[in-house]
């Protein structure tokens, strides 16, 4: 090494003063890989009980209105429906609407249907 | 050696081999934490952790030491990067990563200033080869180059502080 490696080298090092104690950072280190592991393990922990809790506390959704009453549904031999929002608003009549039907005995051109 | 000594997750790391670099370990992190004695510490000590877990798992390839400014190295960078993202204006203003030289007598002052000239990949090689004793090769596997490259930056940094001190002490 030169001269002037050696005084790069002195006046670099000097820069470094006196390191910490090696105990004191090497102990620091392991109780912080200690705490994190525990914060871990508590994390999973938790997840497990949060998921267990959901696994075993059916989920009460809120009453809805409903649309059929099963008593009055079983209390009668009729029913309608409550609504006829959802029915075709125009009803078609088989009888009127149709064309000629299949079952018909009038002839057309001279064939019957 | 008792089994005690031997890091469980790291069984080829003792904490007595550990402990015979553990200067140097400090000095090359307190070069990566521009002299931030705290910011020092606790980059070793993440080190450390990082090593008691075995998530940086030494498998003997190299020695113990370059594997330790590695973590070092690693653990520094990824530190600066986040805070790069925040304080990347001040990037933009700067040509070079940036150095922070020591509060240092008089009598070093030449030398930091001419260290504190050489872009970042040099100040680190000359730091790695003059003061930690690596070689060019193990200073390559730290600083995550080929050891061509880092011989490049090893020959030039030496040339321009050569330079720059002959001209400082005419």
């Amino acid at each position: 090494m030169t001269e002037t490696e050696q005084r790069i080298r002195r006046a670099m090092t000097s820069a470094d003063g006196a390191p910490p104690a090696f105990d004191e950072v090497y102990e620091a280190a392991r109780a912080r890989l200690v705490a994190s592991r525990r914060r871990k393990q508590s994390a999973i922990g938790l997840a497990a009980v949060l998921a267990l809790v959901a696994v075993l506390v059916p989920w009460q959704s809120p009453q809805s209105p409903g649309l059929v009453s099963e008593e009055e549904l079983l209390g009668t031999t009729s029913w309608s429906a409550p609504s006829d929002v959802l029915l075709p608003s125009r009803e078609t009549d088989i009888f009127y609407e149709l064309p000629a039907l299949p079952g018909s005995t009038e002839p057309a051109g001279g064939t019957l249907l | 050696m008792t089994d005690g000594d031997v890091l469980e997750r790291n069984p080829k790391i003792t904490r007595q081999a550990l402990e015979a670099i553990h200067d140097q370990v400090f000095g090359w992190a307190l070069s990566r934490c521009q002299h931030d004695r705290m910011m020092a510490e606790d980059l070793v000590q993440q080190a450390y952790v990082q090593l008691l877990s075995g998530k940086a798992r030494f498998d003997g390839g190299s020695s113990l030491k370059t594997f330790v400014f590695s973590v070092v190295q690693n653990l520094a960078g990824s530190r600066f990067r986040r805070l790069a993202t925040r304080l990347r204006f001040v990037q933009m203003h700067s040509n070079d990563e940036a150095f922070a030289a020591p509060e240092e007598p008089q009598e070093h002052a030449h030398v930091w200033d001419a260290v504190g000239a050489l872009p970042a990949r040099q100040r680190d090689i000359i730091e790695l080869v003059f003061c930690r004793e690596l070689t060019v090769d193990e200073a390559a596997m730290v600083m995550g180059v080929s050891a061509g490259t880092a011989r490049v930056h090893y020959d030039r940094a030496k040339k321009a502080l050569r330079a720059r001190l002959e001209n400082n002490d005419d």
